[in-house]
């Protein structure tokens, strides 16, 4: 579903990591840690396919824009358009459904449909992120720190979200927050 | 509801379009950059009577000045607001590249015939052969969009991007540039035989080249960091 072999990233003479080799299945739930600059968000860049390898190869679903959901505490959204114009954006742009009230009731923010996306507060553009990730319903759902941000229901309803689709769905969550260990199945500590 | 070419660029333009009309900073600015530079121009050759080479030249110089000054934009928005990776993640690079490069044309096709009929208005320069003058600037138009939009992509993720669009631009708007002043200069001084007419061909025959070339450049450099 998706997997690595002898996975490798540089910037300038600096490898981040080196020799990586994964295979991930519907169910697995990987939790990828490391101290800050280990290279756990550029692993999930990788993986989503927004950066290139320096060495190795990545498999990952055919058609990554409806295989993978991929959300990031470092991506912004739009400024202008409304949380609502950027489900339908994504969902033309990858030719899947919107579903934008079913997913905005999913992570609690149907009350900001129409906000534009400079007025979103820092949790609920990571709600909006994630509504994004799981439109499509993908295969592989990629993290990078989910609970950044959120408060306590925010970190209930990843949870949720989780669960919910975890039986066909393999995740990669990028963390430095032990609570998220919960999840895992396997766990890949970087800069070792 | 499936993927198709049309869908995914129509949603691109529409994306471009929203943006646009909400804040407006684009179209103003190159509104504003060709106004002043067709004013600059209509004053300081006051009085005097303009060539069919000097109005070609002039003509094309304001073009140049509004397009590279404010399409150049198209990626570099993107990347500075952080959305870049949104569209790697949503998008096919060739409709990025389509989507954005027919934004750009319309913008640079209102904003260039305004200029034409200012910098007509204002130095009050005959056109011989309107025609050819209208279909030139349509093809330069559309060679520049397509052109500014790919050196936008290249310039987007590094550093001094004032300096390296112009040294990235230059070489591939030189042509164009040759061209198109050749095709104003038949237009302005009437020649419209089979060789007036070749100018304006070479415009479009670049602007063929362009977009058979440019969303493959595109495709390889979009997911490069």
């Amino acid at each position: 579903m998706i997997g690595c072999e002898q996975l490798g990233k540089r910037y300038g003479t600096r490898w981040l990591f080196r020799h990586l080799d994964l295979d991930l299945q519907p169910g697995d739930c990987l939790l990828v840690l490391g101290s800050n600059g280990a290279g756990k968000s550029t692993l999930l860049k990788l993986f989503a396919g927004i950066i290139p390898a320096s060495e190795g190869t990545v498999q990952r679903p055919a058609d990554p824009r409806t295989g993978i959901g991929y959300a990031a505490l470092d991506q912004s959204v739009y400024p202008v358009l409304t949380v609502r114009e950027h489900l339908e954006l994504a969902a033309e742009l990858r030719g899947c459904a919107p579903r934008a009230d079913e997913l905005l009731e999913e992570v609690g923010l149907s009350y900001a449909a129409e906000f534009p996306g400079r007025h979103l507060s820092t949790g609920m553009r990571a709600r909006l992120k994630f509504a994004l990730a799981i439109q499509a319903e993908p295969p592989v759902i990629l993290f990078d720190e989910p609970g950044a941000g959120l408060d306590a229901a925010g970190r209930a309803m990843i949870g949720k979200v989780i669960e919910k689709r975890r039986a066909k769905t393999a995740f990669i969550l990028a963390t430095n927050d032990p609570e998220e260990r919960r999840f895992a199945t396997h766990e890949l500590e970087l800069g070792e | 509801m499936s993927s198709n070419w049309g869908n995914e660029i129509r949603a691109v333009i529409r994306k471009e379009l929203c943006t646009e009309m909400r804040n407006k900073s684009a179209t103003f600015t190159a509104v504003m950059l060709s106004v002043t530079t067709v004013f600059t121009l209509a004053f300081a050759f006051y009085g005097r009577q303009l060539t069919g080479d000097g109005a070609a030249g002039m003509l094309w110089a304001a073009l140049l000045f509004a397009g590279v000054g404010t399409l150049t934009r198209a990626f570099i928005a993107e990347e500075e607001q952080g959305t870049g990776d949104l569209l790697r993640m949503w998008a096919r690079p060739h409709a990025v590249y389509w989507g954005k490069a027919i934004f750009a044309f319309g913008q640079m096709a209102l904003t260039g015939f305004l200029v034409a009929a200012l910098f007509l208005l204002l130095t009050g320069v005959g056109v011989a052969t309107p025609l050819m003058l209208f279909v030139s600037l349509l093809g330069g138009a559309a060679a520049l969009s397509g052109t500014v939009t790919l050196v936008s992509a290249m310039i987007a993720r590094g550093s001094n991007r004032g300096t390296l669009a112009g040294v990235v631009a230059l070489p591939l708007l030189l042509p164009l540039i040759a061209l198109g002043v050749t095709a104003g200069r038949s237009a302005f001084e009437g020649l419209a035989t089979s060789s007036g007419w070749a100018g304006t061909a070479g415009v479009w025959l670049y602007t063929l080249l362009v977009f058979a070339t440019a969303p493959y450049q595109f495709a390889a450099i979009w997911r490069e960091p």
